[in-house]
């Protein structure tokens, strides 16, 4: 093998235009993890592109040189995706932070990948508008982090995920060309409908963690602001009951003013009620709740309330407000983005699975989660719940003390993991936390790395994540 | 890993470092329900480069802690440059504390001869000279000459005294003249602690020198011993913050506040109110303990004036977080361009508030620090409003009235 020029590449990013470039050490060690417990990696370079031609141009170079380009947004994320376990480029996408277009007409706001989630949801509420889906971590993360990781949200139960949400995309590929897809692809045409033309191009890169091609404008559909807005709160004996409870709401389609729909199990509601109300006794408590805010018209929330308080009591439920005032309320005047969000279960850093499940699972994810709380008693283990449109996205989330215990708690999440697939329930987030797993989805995995071969022959873009096959000779130098 | 023999001072924030969540509020949040735009403005004046971000200062000191061969000068760079305005802690939706770990970073580097040139003139300045400028230690009460507050003894009681600071005694007299001129007008009796006084020691504990920050804040403690009073009243946010353990400090808004609604003071315009903005210090932000937008001395300001019947562009401060206006922590003489930078951004911002609201009228601006007060006057262009500290601008807009006997 030849042996690769030194740092390849990143020296002649000096020389480019429309970019800062860092490459001081003390610089690069804030570029190295996002949220994930996945290791982190060492950039040899940092660039923060201020257009899309200068993210052209990036990519050219790297192309060239075959350096690694692990784009990055708000790296909020808990898949390990933008951590540059290969070295090379970061391409820090934040710069790129202008709102293009708000197209009410069309329903559509186009805008560059790194406007946050804070400053979009800002915008668009003079206009009476919002989107979707809206991330835990909203103030700080990026739209084009957001739907290159295809992050969750608050906003499920409506529309089911991030990609759902997505118009089409710009995309820059690995050797420079610029790609507009749905709509868009068509000259002067613009983003107004997804599923046209042919394929649906703009899905291969939702979630490909920029393994694929580097997003630099998202489109997202327009949603008018509710009316109105409700929180109520729900008690369960059990993990079955609250499973039928799920499934008749959503095989309803009660689903339409839902914005967000959570499940917590018997230690969360404990703390939680322990902590608002001393003096109540936690004996008598239920084993699940089930957190429904509400947003739509008052007129259309109450009559969904009052079907799904139907469905609630023929599952053996029964209404909980107690955690409603010791959990929700409070959160109320700051929004709800992060109501999954796991800092705020902890107060810590830890370790998270996000997973998909078919509602008719649940019981099954709380099975896995009993089994790995009694084998690895020293990670307090949580889940969470989130309830989507159809199916149900389920989270682990295991606090370890990452000075002590970092690599043995990522073990225990592999087998945690492991133990989730062979269930029949799929990793949702992928990047480097469940890249093993994809590989062994052995004809996906492969469609996937025929697709990679032909987008980025060089396997410059994001190596590592999704279990693609690294093959760059700088990587080859590189890689211990 | 370290040992508490190796980094003595990061060794105590062991937890922060390996407990952060990557969430990246500290670097940058944009949140409407809590009234924040950005939050950092080193990030949005000087570079945005993460290293000088909350989270930045976490993963630099993590990873030399870990044994990380870093650059020290780079590291220094950095560290020293943060502005120190706290968002970044008060973000934090776990409690990390990326300000404080910054503030241990610093000593770590003092502790190894490695702080920049222009911060260790700084702490000389306050050593030799009591004041973080280097101005002449002689010169603090120039201010006040003539004033009969100035050659009080030591042995009376009296109600007030009240010590300026640094910024106001040197760098904005007009400020300090003021509050001395409104403080007798109450009726109040006020003290000067005169050749006794001297910088409280906060520049330097925000500068990561411990211990010469300690020594200060002592000299200055045992000068306050000698006095007897009821009120001490500092016109400088972090004086403020650095006596609150010590001495319980009033600030001159709270004062203001009570004297007015106390009856103690009345005010009457001397011509039409002018229509200003007020430029909320992050220091006063830092000073707050409580969780509420209400409880600092910038909603006091913006409630001052409005009882005054000034028009104050903005509406009530709903938020916790200010961005620094560059004249905090090592900003002004680490990075003296991009602090420049920092006070035009906050005075750009107050004018494109004023012009997008109905009626686009901003005739000045007004902040309880003198620090800020001072560097935002510097900074401004000649078409920008003026600037004022609060008691320059109860000065020059309102007079007293005082009862007819």
């Amino acid at each position: 093998m030849n042996k690769p020029k030194e740092k390849p590449g990143t020296a002649s990013l000096n020389s480019l235009d429309d970019i800062t470039l860092f490459t001081d050490p003390v610089d690069l060690t804030s570029y190295r993890r996002d949220a994930s417990s996945a290791s982190p990696g060492k950039p040899d370079a940092v660039v923060r592109p201020q257009t899309t031609d200068a993210v052209v141009n990036i990519l050219k170079h790297a192309n060239k040189d075959r350096v690694p380009v692990y784009a990055r947004g708000g790296a909020s994320m808990y898949a390990g995706g933008v951590n540059p376990q290969a070295g090379g480029i970061v391409l820090d996408m934040a710069g790129l932070d202008r709102i293009l277009d708000i197209d009410l007409e069309r329903g559509i706001v186009l805008c560059q990948p790194g406007v946050r989630f804070g400053a979009l949801l800002k915008a668009l509420r003079p206009h009476g508008q919002t989107v979707g889906l809206v991330p835990s971590t909203a103030p700080s993360a990026t739209v084009g982090g957001a739907v290159s990781s295809h992050a969750l949200g608050t906003g499920s139960p409506q529309f089911q995920s991030m990609g759902d949400q997505v118009a089409g995309l710009e995309v820059v590929l690995a050797n420079g060309d610029r790609v507009q897809t749905g709509s868009a692809a068509a000259p002067g045409t613009g983003h107004f409908q997804r599923y046209c033309i042919g394929p649906d191009l703009t899905g291969l890169f939702i979630g490909a963690d920029g393994t694929l091609g580097v997003i630099v404008a998202v489109a997202l559909w327009l949603h008018p602001l509710p009316a109105a807005r409700q929180t109520t709160c729900y008690g369960f004996p059990d993990a079955k009951s609250i499973e039928k409870c799920l499934l008749d709401i959503q095989a309803r389609e009660l689903v339409n003013n839902i914005w967000y729909g959570g499940a917590y199990e018997a230690p969360a509601v404990k703390t939680r009620i322990s902590q608002a109300f001393p003096d109540k006794p936690l004996d008598d408590l239920p084993s699940f709740a089930l957190a429904i805010d509400f947003r739509g018209e008052a007129h259309h929330i109450e009559e969904d309330e009052t079907q799904i308080a139907a469905i609630v009591k023929n599952c053996n439920g029964e209404h909980f407000p107690d955690f409603n005032e010791a959990y929700f309320n409070k959160l109320r005047t700051d929004e709800i983005y992060w109501y999954s969000y796991a800092g705020f279960f902890a107060l810590s850093r830890c370790a998270i699975l996000m997973s998909s499940l078919p509602t008719n699972k649940l019981s099954t994810f709380m099975t896995v989660i009993a089994k790995q709380r009694e084998d690895y008693p020293e990670y307090p283990l949580g889940a969470a719940i989130v309830m989507c449109r159809r199916g149900l996205h389920g989270g682990v989330l295991s606090f370890y003390d990452e000075a002590t215990q970092w690599q043995s708690a990522n073990a225990a999440m592999k087998q945690c993991t492991d133990t989730l697939v062979k269930a029949g329930i799929v990793p949702y987030k992928s990047g480097k936390v469940s890249a093993e797993q994809v590989t062994g989805f052995s004809a996906y995995a492969s469609l996937l790395q025929r697709l990679k071969s032909e987008l980025d022959p060089n396997g410059i873009l994001s190596p590592g994540d999704l279990g693609l096959v690294q093959k760059s000779p700088y990587l080859a130098e590189t890689t211990p | 890993m370290t040992t508490p023999q190796e980094h003595p001072f990061l060794a105590n924030f062991l937890k922060d470092l390996y407990h952060c969540s990557d969430c990246g509020y500290c670097v940058e949040a944009i949140w409407e329900e809590r009234n924040i735009d950005h939050v950092c403005s080193t990030l949005q004046s000087h570079s945005p480069g993460l290293a000088y971000s909350g989270q930045g200062y976490i993963s630099t000191a993590r990873a030399w802690i870990e044994g990380e061969d870093l650059p020290l000068e780079s590291v220094a760079e950095h560290a020293f440059t943060c502005a120190s305005c706290g968002n970044c802690e008060r973000i934090c939706p776990i409690g990390m504390r990326p300000m404080a770990i910054n503030r241990a970073l610093r000593s770590e580097l003092i502790a190894r001869d490695m702080a920049p040139n222009s911060i260790v003139q700084i702490q000389e300045n306050v050593i030799n000279q009591q004041n973080p400028a280097g101005k002449p230690a002689v010169d603090r009460y120039n201010w006040a000459a003539g004033q009969e507050a100035l050659n009080s003894s030591a042995a009376d009681p009296t109600d007030i005294i009240y010590l300026p600071g640094c910024a106001s005694a040197y760098s904005r007299p007009q400020e300090a003249q003021a509050t001395l001129r409104l403080l007798i007008a109450s009726g109040q009796s006020v003290q000067l602690l005169a050749d006794n006084d001297h910088c409280c020691g906060a520049p330097l504990k925000e500068l990561g020198f411990i211990t010469d920050a300690g020594t200060s804040a002592n000299q200055l403690s045992a000068s306050l011993a000698q006095r007897h009073y009821d009120i001490l009243l500092t016109s400088g946010c972090e004086c403020a913050n650095s006596l609150a353990d010590s001495a319980n400090p009033t600030s001159f808004v709270t004062w203001l506040s009570a004297a007015l609604n106390d009856k103690q003071l009345s005010l009457s315009s001397k011509n039409t109110l002018p229509h200003v903005a007020c430029i909320e210090s992050c220091q006063a932000t830092i000073s707050s303990q409580a969780q509420s937008a209400g409880d600092n001395d910038n909603h006091a300001l913006h409630q001052v004036l409005s009882g005054l019947g000034v028009t104050v562009n903005g509406g009530e401060p709903t938020s916790r977080y200010a961005l620094c206006c560059g004249a905090s922590g090592g900003m002004p003489s680490m990075q003296p361009a991009s602090s420049e930078e920092m006070a035009k951004a906050r005075i750009n911002d107050a004018v494109a508030k004023a012009n997008s609201a109905d009626h686009g009228t901003l005739d000045a601006l007004v902040s309880i620090d003198p620090r800020c007060v001072a560097h935002l006057a510097s900074a401004r262009a000649d078409s920008d409003p003026p600037v004022y500290g609060l008691a320059e601008f109860i000065d020059n807009f309102f007079t007293v009235v005082t009862e007819d006997v």
